[in-house]
C-alpha cells in the first residue's frame, strides 16, 4: 500500500465534504491540562500529556457546545490516566495512598454529611495489603516490581522463577502509555509531518484507525499504512482508560463533579446512601432507625415503607423519547456477529478435541 | 472446651462457626486467606462498617480489591487430560478473597431446590450404580427436600431473605407455583421492584408463565438491627456499603459476639494436619497456615472444617496428603481409593451451572440500573415440578431464569465500542442501550456431574506461597447444551412479547432480543481490563466456564461407593474433618446457590454439635433417625425463630 501523503489525504478528506480544522477550543483545553509547570500531571511530560489528551479527546469528542455536551478532555481523561500511571507516586496532598481502589463509603452527592472520597484536592484510598501493592506495581512498571516486594511480603522463588515462563508476565503499562504516545507522534510526523496533537482531527482517527480501531471505518479511503507497533499496543488501553476516566466517579480525575458528562448520558453515578427508594426512618423516629444518619430525613414520607426518589418501578416523565428499531441496528448486527464468531471459535476447539 | 477451626469465611465457614461457638462447646477460629473490609465486627452493636462503595473503577473496571489474583494465584485449566497439561492459566472460577467470602460480591438471590431436585435420578429410573442420564454420575442427594427443608427456613431468617411467600391465617400463601412448600413465610417481603424485571414478567404472565419476585438476602426492610436497602443499583459486583445485603458478615458477628471465636484474616492455610488413628481412621490435628510475611505457624484442633470453597477446599485436601492430587489420567473415569479418601471421589464432578443469557433493548428509559439486579424470576424452566406427582422425565431440566441485568456506563462503553466510535459512540452512549433501556435473562442452567470434570493440582505451577495450585479440568455434557437450545427461543419469545398494546406498558415494545454468548475469556495477567476485549473485538470463545457458581468434589453420599463426604459433610477416613460448602451437592439444580450452601452448612454445624453421623455407612433410615437431633439444635441455638416455634 502506498504511503499517504498529508496532501492526499486532505484532497480525499475535502473531497468527503469533512472538516479538517482542529478546534481552538479543543487546543485551548489542551494547554490548560498540559500546560508548562502544570502541577496536575505526575508522570506524563507535556509532550506525553498533548497527544494523550488528543487520544483521548478523538474516543470521547467534546459537542460544539461542551457545556451541554461535554466529552473527555472535559473529563480531564489525561489527568486521570497520569494519577493512575503515577498511582504510587502521588504527592500527599493530592492523594493519601496508592490510587488504586477509593475509599469507601460515600460522596456527598447524595445528601451525605461530609465527602469520604476527597476533601479539597486530596483524594482518599484503600490501604493495600503487601502482596496487592506488589501486583498492581507490577501492573503499572512490568515484571521487575516482583524482584523488590514490600516489607514483610513473601514471595516464593519458584513462583518467580515461572513468572515469564509458566505464568505471563505482566507488561509495565507506564512504558506501554509512554512508548505508545511517543510512537503515535512520531508516526504522525512521518505520515503527516506534523504532532499528533495538531493533527486534523480526520487525520488522528485516521492513525486511530490503523493502530487497531475496528470501528472507526468511516473513510472511503486505505488507512495509513505502517502503525507503529508500540502505538497499536497502546490503543485497546487509552480506549478503556478513557472510557473509566469520562464515565467514571470524578474523584479518580482528583474532581468532585462530573463535568457534565453524567447529566448528558442520564446517569446518576454513586447514589449511596440514599439510593433510588428510601425505608421511612420517621417509623423510628428521627435519628434514631437502623439507617440512622444515612441521609437527610427531609426526603422521607410520613406513611411509612418505602418512597422511590428516583424511578425505579414505574416509568418517569420524561421516559417517553422512545427509539427505533433503526436506531439499534448496528449495536444488533455486532452482537450477532460476535455470537457467530463465538460459535465458529467453539465448533473449532470441539473439532480440535 | 474444644477447639475447632473453620478454614473460610464465606457464607458456609460463618455458617458452622456461628453454630459451633453458640454451642458453648467449641472455641473456633476463623482462618481468612482475604482481608477483612469490614470494622465493628463482633462489637457490641450492629453498626458494622465496610470500606466499600458506589464504585464501578475500583469494583468492576480494574481488577476489584476482593479479587483473587490471578498472577499472585492463578489456576490452570483444560478439557480434559487429552488437551494436555493446561490450554490456560490465570482466574478460573476463582471466588471472592475477602472476608465474608462469595457473599461480599453476590446480588444475593437465596433460592430453595425443590422436592424434585434432591431424587431426579431415581425419578428418571436411574439407580446409584447406573445413572438415569448416559456419560454423567447423576444421583440422588443424601438427603431430600424434607430434611433440608427446616434447615433452609432457620437460615432464611438467620441471614433475612425477602420473598413473596406470606402467612394467611395458618396457611402459607406462595405466589410462586413451581417451589416446593415451606413451613415458614419469608422473615421479609419483596422491596421495591424494577421496571427491567417487571416489564419481561408482566409479558410472560401473558404467556401463561408465573414470575415471582425472587427471594433476596437483602434487607427490604430494617432486621434484626440492620439497615434496609436503599436500591441503589450497584449490586452485583460490588460490596453493599450500607450492610443490608445479609451475607456471610453477619453469622461472623453472631460467632464473635459470643466470646468462643476469633477471627484471623490474611492467613493462608497450607496445610491439614493429621494422624493415623486407631482402627486405621485419620484424626485432623489442626492446621499450617502461612502469614503474608512467609512464616508458618501451626495451630493444634480437636475438630477442622474446610469452608474455603469446593475447589480450595480440594486442592487444600490434596496438598496435605488427602486424596489423589495427581490421579491416573489414564484411569480417570473411574474412582481412585485411597487410605485417606476410601470414595475416590474428592475432586471429582465439579460442576459450574451454564449461563445462557438473552438480552433485550427497548424502545424507551426504563432505568436499569436503579434497583437490585434482578427482583424478580421466573422458574417455568427449570424442569418439571416441584414434587414427584408433577414430574415429568421428558421435560429438559434447565434453569431458573433472573429477569433483570445492568450496565454501568463504563462497562457500557466498552460495549458499544464494539460497533461505535467517537461522535457516534457518544450518541450511543446519550440513548443508553445498556444503562437506560436493557433487560436481561440469565437461565442458570443444570450441568450435570461428570466423574471426568475434576480438581487435582497442577503438576508444575505455584502460588506466590509456593504452593501448588488447583487445575480445572471440565468440559459440558451434551444434556446442558440441548437444554439451552431448547430454551433459548422460548426466553427470545417472552422478550419479544413485552409491553406494547394491551399490556400494561402500552407505550413500551422490544427493539432487539438476542441470545448472546456470556462465556466471556477471564482478565488475563498483564491485562487489568476485561473490557480491553470488546475494543479488540477479540472475545475468543473458550470453554472455561463463566459462572461462579461452583459445586461437587466433595459429593455428600449415604457410602463411601458414591462421594467422599459423608451425608453431614465428613471426610469418610476421618473422625473430625468436614467439609462445608457447594462441594457437597450430588447435581447441579438451576438455581441460585447460596441459601442450599447456608443450609447445608448448619446442617453441617448442627451434626457436630449434636454428635450425629460418624457411621462407615448410612442407611435411607439412618438419615432419618439423625433429623430429629439435628432439629432439636435449631430449637436451642435459635429458638427466636419462626421455624424454632413450628418444630415445637
Amino acid at each position: 500500500m502506498p504511503e499517504l501523503s498529508r496532501r492526499d489525504f486532505l484532497v480525499a478528506a475535502m473531497a468527503m465534504g469533512a472538516t479538517v480544522a482542529v478546534s481552538p477550543r479543543l487546543e485551548a483545553a489542551i494547554r490548560h491540562v498540559t500546560g508548562s509547570g502544570s502541577p496536575e500531571l505526575f508522570y506524563f511530560n507535556a509532550a506525553r500529556a498533548r497527544t494523550c489528551s488528543a487520544i483521548c479527546a478523538r474516543i470521547v469528542p467534546s459537542g460544539t457546545d461542551p457545556s451541554k455536551d461535554p466529552g473527555a478532555t472535559e473529563a480531564r481523561a489525561v489527568v486521570f490516566i497520569d494519577r493512575f500511571l503515577a498511582a504510587f507516586d502521588l504527592p500527599a496532598a493530592v492523594a493519601d495512598g496508592p490510587a488504586i481502589y477509593i475509599h469507601g463509603r460515600f460522596s456527598d452527592r447524595n445528601d451525605h454529611r461530609g465527602d469520604d472520597f476527597l476533601s479539597g484536592r486530596r483524594a482518599r484510598f484503600l490501604t493495600l495489603t503487601g502482596h496487592q501493592e506488589m501486583s498492581w506495581r507490577a501492573e503499572l512498571y512490568g515484571a521487575s516490581a516482583l524482584d523488590h516486594p514490600p516489607a514483610r511480603t513473601f514471595v516464593s522463588k519458584k513462583w518467580r522463577a515461572q513468572v515469564g515462563n509458566l505464568l505471563p508476565a505482566p507488561v509495565s503499562i507506564r512504558k506501554t502509555y509512554a512508548d505508545g504516545l511517543d510512537a503515535f507522534d512520531a508516526y504522525s510526523k512521518k505520515t503527516f509531518g506534523t504532532p499528533f496533537a495538531s493533527a486534523a482531527s480526520l487525520e488522528q482517527d485516521l492513525m486511530l484507525e490503523a493502530a487497531g480501531n475496528v470501528v472507526a471505518s468511516n473513510f472511503p479511503i486505505p488507512t495509513p499504512p505502517g502503525a507503529p507497533d508500540a502505538a497499536k499496543a497502546l490503543f485497546p488501553l487509552i480506549v478503556v482508560h478513557t472510557f473509566q476516566a469520562t464515565y467514571g466517579l470524578p474523584e479518580y480525575r482528583g474532581q468532585h463533579t462530573d463535568a457534565g458528562v453524567w447529566r448528558s448520558v442520564g446517569w446518576d453515578g454513586d447514589t449511596q446512601p440514599l439510593g433510588n427508594s428510601i425505608y421511612d426512618e420517621r417509623l423510628f423516629g428521627p435519628g434514631k432507625g437502623p439507617n440512622a444518619g444515612f441521609g437527610d430525613t427531609r426526603v422521607y414520607q410520613p406513611r411509612g415503607g418505602y418512597r422511590e426518589r428516583r424511578p425505579v418501578s414505574t416509568l418517569g416523565a420524561g421516559d417517553g423519547v422512545a427509539l427505533s428499531k433503526k436506531d439499534v441496528a448496528p449495536l444488533v448486527k455486532a452482537l450477532r456477529a460476535q455470537a457467530r464468531a463465538a460459535g465458529r471459535a467453539r465448533q473449532r476447539a470441539r473439532r480440535a478435541r | 472446651m474444644k477447639r475447632a477451626i473453620v478454614v473460610g469465611s464465606g457464607p458456609a465457614g460463618s455458617t458452622v462457626a456461628r453454630l459451633l461457638a453458640k454451642s458453648g462447646n467449641y472455641h473456633v477460629l476463623i482462618l481468612e486467606k482475604g482481608r477483612n473490609y469490614f470494622t465493628g465486627l463482633g462489637g457490641p452493636t450492629n453498626k458494622i462498617g465496610n470500606l466499600f462503595s458506589n464504585d464501578e473503577i475500583g469494583w468492576e473496571s480494574r481488577r476489584s480489591p476482593i479479587t483473587q489474583d490471578p498472577l499472585l494465584e492463578p489456576r490452570s485449566f483444560r478439557t480434559g487430560p487429552g488437551a494436555g497439561k493446561r490450554t490456560f492459566v490465570g482466574d478460573v472460577n476463582s471466588l471472592p478473597t475477602a472476608v465474608g467470602g462469595g457473599t461480599i460480591h453476590y446480588d444475593a438471590k437465596a433460592r430453595r431446590f425443590r422436592e424434585v431436585d434432591f431424587i431426579t435420578n431415581s425419578l428418571m429410573g436411574g439407580t446409584p450404580d447406573k445413572p438415569a442420564i448416559p456419560g454423567t454420575t447423576y444421583a440422588d442427594w443424601a438427603m431430600e427436600y424434607r430434611h433440608l427443608e427446616p434447615f433452609y427456613a432457620v437460615m432464611e431468617e438467620i441471614v433475612g431473605v425477602q420473598g413473596p411467600a406470606r402467612r394467611v391465617g395458618r396457611k402459607i400463601v406462595n405466589p410462586n407455583p413451581y417451589e416446593s412448600w415451606r413451613s415458614t413465610p419469608f422473615a421479609m417481603p419483596p422491596g421495591v421492584a424494577q421496571l427491567n424485571s417487571l416489564l419481561p414478567s408482566e409479558a410472560a404472565s401473558r404467556l401463561g408463565y408465573h414470575p415471582a419476585p425472587v427471594p433476596t438476602s437483602i434487607n427490604s426492610r430494617p432486621y434484626r438491627g440492620r439497615p434496609a436497602c436503599v436500591d441503589c443499583g450497584f449490586c452485583l459486583h460490588y460490596g453493599c456499603p450500607n450492610n443490608a445485603k445479609g451475607g456471610g458478615i453477619w453469622q461472623l458477628h453472631d460467632a464473635l459476639r459470643t466470646g468462643r471465636a476469633e477471627l484471623r484474616s490474611e492467613v493462608n492455610v497450607v496445610r491439614v494436619e493429621h494422624a493415623r488413628g486407631r482402627g486405621g481412621r485419620f484424626r485432623a490435628t489442626g492446621v499450617t497456615y502461612m502469614t503474608p510475611d512467609g512464616r508458618t505457624h501451626t495451630e493444634r484442633a480437636d475438630l477442622v472444617v474446610l469452608a474455603n470453597s469446593p475447589i480450595e477446599a480440594a486442592r487444600l485436601s490434596f496438598v496435605s496428603g488427602i486424596g489423589q492430587g495427581h490421579p491416573n489420567e489414564k484411569k480417570i473415569s473411574s474412582a481412585q481409593p485411597s487410605d485417606t479418601d476410601p470414595s475416590g471421589l474428592l475432586g471429582r464432578n465439579l460442576m459450574f451451572h451454564l449461563q445462557t443469557t438473552v438480552l433485550a433493548v427497548v424502545n424507551q428509559d426504563i432505568h436499569s440500573f436503579r434497583g437490585r439486579t434482578s427482583t424478580h424470576t421466573l422458574d417455568a424452566f427449570v424442569g418439571a415440578g416441584p414434587s414427584a406427582k408433577e414430574f415429568d422425565p421428558a421435560v429438559p431440566r434447565g434453569g431458573i431464569l433472573e429477569i433483570g441485568g445492568n450496565l454501568n456506563p463504563v462497562v457500557e462503553a466498552s460495549e458499544v465500542a464494539a460497533f461505535a466510535y467517537g461522535a457516534r459512540h457518544k450518541e450511543y452512549m446519550q440513548l443508553g442501550p445498556f444503562h437506560k433501556r436493557l433487560t436481561t435473562f440469565t437461565m442458570q442452567g443444570e450441568d450435570m456431574p461428570q466423574i471426568t470434570n475434576y480438581v487435582d493440582l497442577d503438576p508444575d505451577i505455584v502460588d506466590v506461597y509456593g504452593v501448588p495450585v488447583p487445575r480445572v479440568s471440565y468440559q459440558s455434557h451434551p444434556y446442558e447444551l440441548a437444554a439451552s437450545a431448547y430454551y433459548t427461543p422460548l426466553m427470545l419469545a417472552i422478550m419479544d412479547a413485552i409491553g406494547g398494546p394491551g399490556s400494561s406498558y402500552p407505550s413500551v415494545r422490544t427493539l432487539a432480543a438476542l441470545a448472546i454468548n456470556t462465556t466471556l475469556p477471564p482478565a488475563l495477567p498483564g491485562s487489568i481490563d476485561a473490557g480491553v476485549q470488546q475494543i479488540l473485538s477479540a472475545t475468543p470463545f473458550n470453554e472455561i466456564p463463566a459462572s461462579a457458581h461452583i459445586m461437587g468434589t466433595h459429593r455428600a453420599a449415604l457410602s463411601p461407593a458414591h462421594g467422599p463426604c459423608d451425608p453431614y459433610g465428613r471426610y469418610w477416613a476421618f473422625d473430625n474433618l468436614y467439609h462445608a460448602g457447594g462441594g457437597l451437592f450430588a447435581t447441579a439444580p438451576g438455581y441460585n446457590v447460596t441459601l442450599t450452601i447456608w443450609a447445608l452448612a448448619y446442617v453441617v454445624g448442627a451434626a457436630i454439635v449434636s454428635g450425629v453421623g460418624g457411621r462407615r455407612a448410612y442407611s435411607k433410615a439412618d438419615v432419618d433417625r439423625g433429623q430429629r437431633r439435628l432439629l432439636d439444635v435449631i430449637r436451642r441455638l435459635d429458638g427466636d425463630t419462626m421455624i424454632a416455634r413450628a418444630l415445637r
